[in-house]
């Protein structure tokens, strides 16, 4: 019996959770709100990943990535929020078929 | 073997969280669940002794772009507009796709494991100002990368304001 945590704990956890995550995209593909937040668990997972594996290595670079995925994914939290926030004033949906009107 | 348990423990409670954003019937109680696995991940972050980025997880993802979530669900009675779910053959493949994915990480892990150590995280040797090394490397080696989050975060600002001030205009 192992006594302390190991890597394959964790890479279990987080391939288990992306797997939620891109599960949830397949299923809600018409509803951006799902979409943004089941990316969210998507990058939550990565980051978990992405830390065990710093602590594996013994290397800081893993935690310093996670920092700036951190703000990355903050800012684009914000920006899908506000074409959603137009998108809902103006066709009163939030679902992906509206979206066509971007097409250029 | 106590560090295991806490860890398990919270590894099915994140679990059942992502399922409920997933399955949840109505959109607020999916954020209020995304909001309860991202609480409950912080604590496997504890569990690696990385503090500091588990309470920035805590403080800028709970604090501010979950409740950003919040607020737009809230301002714009999402429940009425949405909520059909389109179980079909595309969603039905992408299950399959992702449980496929799940097996072949599950069947590497438990199968092969990791080389060094058996795969144990050594956290009993790790520094006690290992904070401050962090902060050297971010401001000293990677100093570009921060200017330009700084860059991309005020440029966000200024996007989501002019989207805002023009979509009120048309």
């Amino acid at each position: 019996m192992i006594a302390g945590l190991t890597l394959s704990d964790y890479v279990l956890f987080s391939a288990a959770l992306f797997g939620l995550g891109l599960a949830g995209i397949f299923i809600h593909r018409k509803n951006i709100l799902m979409l943004l937040m089941c990316i969210e668990l998507m990058l939550l997972a990565i980051n978990t990943n992405f830390l065990a594996f710093a602590r594996y290595w013994q290397d800081l670079t893993g935690q310093i990535l996670v920092f700036f995925i951190l703000i990355v994914a903050a800012i684009k939290t914000a920006i899908g929020l506000v074409i959603l926030m137009l998108l809902i004033k103006k066709h009163y949906s939030a679902s992906i078929d509206d979206l066509n009107i971007l097409q250029g | 073997m106590n560090e295991r348990l806490i860890f398990y423990v919270f590894f099915a409670i994140t679990l059942v969280s992502a399922l409920g954003v997933i399955f949840s019937k109505h959109i607020v109680r999916s954020v209020l669940w995304l909001i309860a696995a991202f609480i409950f991940t912080s604590v496997l972050w504890l569990l690696l002794k990385i503090e500091f980025l588990a309470f920035l997880l805590v403080l800028i993802y709970v604090g501010a772009v979950l409740v950003l979530f919040t607020f737009v669900i809230l301002l714009f009675d999402l429940n009425q507009v949405q909520h059909k779910k389109h179980f079909n053959l595309v969603s039905f493949c992408g299950v399959i796709f992702a449980g496929t994915l799940l097996g072949i990480v599950s069947h590497i892990v438990i199968r092969h494991g990791f080389p060094i150590n058996h795969g144990q995280l050594l956290l009993n040797t790790i520094p006690k100002n290992e904070l401050m090394h962090l902060c050297h490397l971010i401001f000293n080696n990677h100093i570009l990368a921060v200017e330009i989050s700084g860059l991309l975060l005020i440029a966000t600002i200024v996007i989501a304001l002019g989207l805002n001030i023009k979509g009120n205009n048309t």
